[in-house]
């Protein structure tokens, strides 16, 4: 066979695959069964290590049970680079709880993503800031506020007085 | 399943699905999917491609003779364009990218016709600050549109949650895995063969060398603006591809050192084929990064050898040379059986080989 | 009215510390006819050293000052030596021709911008590794009362800081222009085979003269992060971009250029941020430089490219 008639059937099929799966899939959206997600994170050690108490709730309030839970970080800064290692959230017993540790590489503000399969299928992701913890201690980390990340801001500290 | 098909006309949609159903539980097999590593690995090599693709673009950059810091901007670009077709006009994925697609090479040529008479030093910072533009722009951006769920849409600096078409349509990862190799595969097909063209070519005189370039009648200006388009709409495929994957963009990610990292995957990898910033890209994100070596040293490391590169190998490690002598190689090995030497169009005649090496 | 004088006044103070910010950048063009992309992550390094001292070791103001300038030069003579020492040389190594990553007119340049950007990831990564927090203390001169005039507000330390840099960067130009070693430094940088034919040691110049403008940024660094009492890892690339901007208005190369240069962006910053906020500010800068770059003056390129350092 020619290259030319080979290349023409590779793309060809490729153009299949792709037109494939891009089409609108039948499965129905589940725009109103999404789970409500409440996330609390503490870091602690060197690391740091990042411990998350996941709660999950149906729509209408009943805590979700038999899901498959996995933690997964990555720094908004840099997305695709700092690659954490995913692990799975295990269930603490409480009916919809869920906890499990990531193994961070650096403080600041980190995108922690809840990706959700069993029952129903989600990904969730908010912004934590990862603060400096003590030896023993163990630290909240908060929402991140838009002033954690000073890289749009001005470099320097708000100014006294006038300026906004 | 075989008997379904044996019996009757199967519609085409239908086959092919099935066809994708039998893909999916062979990568289930193979990578233990509900496995958490295998997951990894998908995301991890769905991460590589996309990145290949931004790193394509800043070699497209490269190869007609430009250093390009601000492709992120139009992988941002590309990736909101997206988000919004799928997440608040419910469009099909494909469309989606296209639109995304055609506004990065229409954005990218946009910022090129301008700024093309420019230096190389003065492009390079201009297009830093067009990066820049671009990301504190999304930056003020907000349309929401409520849904049953609540707003949907870009928010501004809170960035664009519920990105969810992949979720929706019950599209597994290793399904967006092939997805995202199989957009890849054809983007590196049509580069290398148009290698072989004359506008493949055309591309590299001028990169070589604009003056001699346009004094053998090539358009200098037109190639390169005609190389940024192609550029921005490969980097807002990516983009386009990211934003699905990770359901949540923000401005911050699309920061200048995305665009620097992009022109190292090009620098380090080699400019003397489509392969070179592939090369780079599993370098840094699988060998680097991925494997847990060299914990927190990454930019250390890749950082100090583009630049060693870039002393002694300026056109990377897949430069041109090595590209000319695999060539060639294939080509004595493939001469052993073949009776002509002309018959595939091959670049280096037989004889030459000896007397170069 | 009164607000008007106000921002004009804060703008003023602003763009004299930017002027220093981007004095170090222009002059390492200017000597080298290079960009130095590596400019900010040398500059944040040096500072998270003094930062690291001062908190681990609780050094005095004075060491930090003296180890942050001396840190820099140092870190300047190391990307000097990776990244541009290689490309000095036309005779050993063709920047131009199938060598060159970017080949043509402006290959030299873009060569040795290319490998500076890789030292801009490597010496990030560096600081990072050194103090990981987001937020780490620097020692503060700042001084937080106000001074009135009339009616408008000043610090007096932002104005010790326009003053010093005012200083520094006329001291500069006349130094360039009066003494015979800024003579032997513009011979170097603007006629480098006739500096080297009357015997002048042109590499070993142009290495000092590189370590010098780093020295530069290092002083720029400490006033301006002694004066807000932190430092975070975005330092690196809001002095990079603050000193591009400068840099490229005021003419690469250009002493004098630098301090109208800086005056001006502290100026439109400081509209720009009554008009459109914080962001808009930061939007004014960036749009200012791709409106300086894409505006049609072939007589200024001509000019930052050919000639080197000028008072």
């Amino acid at each position: 066979m020619t290259p030319n008639l080979r290349a023409t059937r590779l793309i060809l099929s490729c153009v299949c695959a792709v037109l494939t799966l891009a089409l609108p899939g039948q499965v129905a959206a589940q725009s109103g069964s999404r789970p409500k997600v409440t996330l609390q994170c503490v870091s602690f050690g060197i690391g740091p290590m990042l411990e998350c108490l996941i709660d999950l709730q149906g729509r209408d309030g009943t805590p979700l049970e038999t899901a498959q839970v996995t933690l997964g970080a990555l720094m908004p800064s840099m997305p695709m680079a700092h690659t954490i290692r995913p692990t799975r959230a295990e269930s603490t017993g409480k009916p919809g709880q869920y906890i499990g540790r990531l193994e961070l590489e650096m403080l600041g503000v980190w995108s922690v993503s809840v990706d959700i399969s069993g029952p129903v299928r989600d990904k969730w992701s908010q912004n934590l800031l990862v603060h400096d913890c003590d030896e023993k201690a163990r630290c909240a980390a908060t929402p991140a506020a838009r002033g954690d990340d000073v890289h749009m801001g001005r470099h320097r500290g708000a100014q006294p007085g006038h300026r906004p | 399943m075989s008997t379904a098909v044996a019996d009757s006309p199967i519609p085409a949609s239908d086959a092919i699905g099935a066809v994708m159903q039998t893909i999916r539980n062979a990568l289930g097999d193979v990578l233990g999917l509900g496995d958490v590593a295998g997951a990894h690995l998908v995301g991890l090599s769905s991460d590589m491609a996309i990145m290949s693709m931004l790193a394509l673009s800043a070699y497209l950059m490269l190869l007609v003779g430009r250093v390009s810091f601000g492709q992120q901007a139009f992988f941002g670009l590309g990736a909101y364009a997206a988000g919004v077709m799928t997440a608040m006009f419910h469009a099909p994925l494909a469309v989606a990218l296209a639109v995304g697609v055609s506004l990065g090479a229409l954005c990218s040529w946009l910022l090129a016709v301008p700024t093309m008479h420019l230096s190389g030093l003065h492009y390079a910072v201009a297009t830093l600050a067009f990066g820049e533009i671009a990301r504190i722009l999304l930056g003020w951006w907000v349309w929401q549109r409520e849904t049953g769920d609540g707003p949907v849409g870009p928010a501004g600096i809170d960035g664009f949650r519920d990105i969810r078409w992949l979720l929706e349509n019950d599209v597994a990862p290793s399904e967006f895995l092939v997805l995202t190799l199989v957009l890849l595969v054809l983007v590196l097909a049509m580069l290398m063969r148009a290698e072989r063209t004359r506008l493949g070519v055309a591309l590299r005189m001028t990169g070589h060398d604009d003056v001699l370039a346009s004094s053998h009648g090539i358009p200098v200006a037109r190639i390169r603006q005609f190389a940024a388009a192609l550029a921005g709409g490969l980097a807002a495929l990516g983009g386009g591809l990211y934003a699905h994957r990770t359901t949540y963009i923000e401005p911050a990610v699309f920061d200048p050192m995305l665009g620097v990292h992009a022109v190292g995957y090009a620098l380090l990898g080699g400019l003397g084929t489509a392969l070179g910033p592939l090369l780079g890209v599993m370098f840094d994100l699988g060998l680097l990064d991925a494997s847990r070596l060299f914990p927190g040293w990454r930019m250390v490391i890749f950082g100090g050898l583009v630049a060693l590169f870039l002393r002694w190998r300026p056109r990377g490690l897949l430069d041109e040379t090595l590209v000319h002598r695999l060539n060639g190689f294939r080509f004595f090995a493939g001469s052993v059986r073949a009776a002509s030497p002309l018959s595939s169009g091959a670049s280096n005649p037989p004889g030459r080989k000896e007397i170069s090496s | 009215m009164l607000e008007l004088l106000q921002l004009t006044l804060d703008g003023l103070l602003d763009g004299s510390a930017y002027a220093l910010v981007g004095l170090g950048l222009s002059l390492t063009f200017g000597g080298l006819r290079r960009l130095n992309l590596a400019y900010g992550a040398t500059a944040m390094l040096a500072a998270y050293v003094g930062a690291w001292l001062h908190a681990r070791h609780g050094a005095p103001v004075w060491l930090v000052a003296m180890s942050v300038v001396a840190c820099a030069a140092l870190i300047g003579w190391y990307v000097e030596r990776l990244c541009f020492a290689g490309t000095r040389d036309e005779t050993i190594r063709p920047a131009s021709g199938p060598g060159a990553p970017v080949a043509g007119a402006d290959g030299r340049e873009v060569v040795a911008l290319a490998s500076s950007f890789a030292i801009w990831m490597q010496l990030e990564q560096l600081a990072v590794n050194l103090l990981p927090r987001h937020l780490n203390l620097f020692p503060s001169l700042a001084v937080e009362r106000n001074w009135f005039v009339g009616e408008l507000m000043i610090r007096p330390d932002r104005v010790v800081l326009a003053l010093v840099s005012i200083g520094l960067t006329l001291g500069l130009a006349a130094w360039l222009e009066r003494t015979r070693t800024g003579l032997s430094w513009r011979a170097t940088a603007d006629l480098g085979t006739a500096a080297h034919l009357v015997g002048m040691p042109v590499p070993k110049l142009q290495t000092i003269g590189f370590a010098v403008a780093c020295a530069l940024s290092g002083i720029a660094a400490f006033l301006v992060l002694s004066l807000d009492g932190q430092v975070t890892p975005m330092f690196g690339m809001w002095m990079l971009l603050k000193g591009l901007v400068v840099a490229m208005l005021g003419g690469l190369g250009s002493v004098r250029g630098v301090l109208r240069g800086g005056l001006l962006l502290g100026l439109v910053e400081s509209y720009a941020q009554a008009l459109l906020g914080a962001q808009g500010r930061e939007f004014a800068t960036y749009a200012l430089l791709l409106a300086v770059l894409m505006w049609p003056r072939p007589m200024r390129e001509e000019r930052a490219v050919s000639s080197g350092v000028t008072r």
